[in-house]
């Protein structure tokens, strides 16, 4: 990320383009961060929108323009908590709960055509469930670790916990998705 | 190890991060003979398939950004809208002061404001001939009355003078009397 570090430096020297390039490049990535963290595309797309707006504001106060990455999901994160709390804090919890296990089990079967093709609407939404119903701790940790890629080091500095911990999150949030999944139906192992 | 230690070192396996840690022959060697173990890491692995199931999208919408000073100007205009708010405030309170409207008389005491200064109609007022015409009875009123009150002195004097006689003359004739009586 050698050119987000030289963007945030010359934005910080007071290149204004700069910003704009620093924003094309990483919105992408926020937006499907703050996606799975709330499971709402409109949600998602002010989170993004109200990142850009407290990094600009606060980018004065980044020490080590190298860890812009790391700096930016943590305060994307921030703004996911700060939604979650806004939003009815069930709303998530109800859809899962309200999702018949039959229902569930039916959308089992569009999982392997997605292998094919492109994930179908029905299994990101038994996906996104598996997701939902997971503590925000752990859901933070699979999802920085999944989609984002991120390093144990990393996962551990951006959720601001020691490595063991971001470990621990990291196990017992993915054994918390295959419980989650199998308990919708979905069948593991060799059958 | 038991099988929950071993099951800690999962990551290590799933995400190739352990390197070749102590732990990872004594690990391997447990996934050799644990059958539970071999499960619960292949349904892990098979949990990470079906999360990569879901692939990134692109945004809704492009962030708004017509050049960074158009964040600003969004962050300054939270600013100036707090500051038009605490003025509005502060006009409204000196308006509210200024047309404010205090009684007291026999009824009470009572307080009355409004924002602005109402149009007053001409029949809340008299005009200059009407307070004329009143101050003119009111000076015929009084005048009257002072020589309604002088008339009624006089009067009194006049019927005390006429007692005062009265009671002398009585009291001479007695006198006479009793002297006629003597002699």
């Amino acid at each position: 990320m050698v050119e987000t570090e030289e963007a945030v430096r010359r934005f910080l020297k007071g290149e204004e383009e700069a910003f704009n390039w620093i924003v094309r490049h990483w919105e992408r990535k926020i937006y499907n961060l703050a996606l799975r963290m709330l499971g709402n595309r409109e949600d998602a797309q002010d989170i993004v929108q109200e990142t850009f707006l407290s990094v600009f504001r606060s980018i004065g106060s980044l020490r080590e323009p190298g860890s812009f990455s790391t700096w930016l999901y943590a305060i994307t994160l921030n703004h996911c908590r700060a939604r979650r709390k806004l939003r009815s804090s069930n709303l998530l919890a109800q859809d899962f709960v309200s999702d018949r296990t039959e229902d569930a089990a039916e959308r089992l079967n569009d999982i392997p055509a997605a292998k094919n093709g492109g994930e179908s609407l029905e299994t990101l939404d038994i996906i996104r469930k598996a997701l939902a119903d997971l503590s925000e701790d752990h859901r933070t940790a699979v999802v920085l670790k999944e989609y984002l890629g991120l390093s144990l080091e990393e996962l551990a500095s951006v959720m601001n916990c020691p490595l063991s911990t971001a470990k621990s999150r990291l196990y017992h949030g993915l054994r918390g998705v295959q419980r989650n999944l199998k308990r919708m139906g979905i069948k593991f192992g060799k059958s | 190890m038991n099988c929950d230690e071993i099951r800690e070192h999962f990551f290590e396996f799933i995400y190739s991060e352990g390197g070749d840690s102590p732990a990872s022959a004594e690990v391997q060697e447990h996934l050799r003979t644990c059958s539970a173990c071999r499960m619960e890491l292949e349904e892990l692995s098979t949990t990470r398939k079906y999360l990569q199931l879901w692939k990134d999208e692109d945004p809704l919408r492009k962030v708004k950004i017509d050049g960074p000073g158009a964040l600003a100007s969004r962050k300054f205009d939270w600013k100036y809208l707090r500051y038009a708010a605490i003025a509005a405030m502060v006009v409204f309170c000196f308006l509210a002061l200024a047309n404010t409207q205090i009684t007291w008389n026999k009824e009470g005491f009572s307080f009355s404001t409004r924002l602005f200064a109402g149009h007053e109609s001409a029949q809340d007022y008299y005009t200059k001939s009407e307070v004329r015409d009143i101050m003119k009875q009111a000076l015929d009123d009084s005048e009257f009355r002072m020589n309604e009150t002088s008339l009624l002195m006089v009067q009194k004097a006049l019927d005390t003078v006429e007692q005062d006689r009265w009671m002398d003359l009585r009291l001479v004739r007695s006198h006479e009397a009793l002297n006629q009586n003597r002699n």
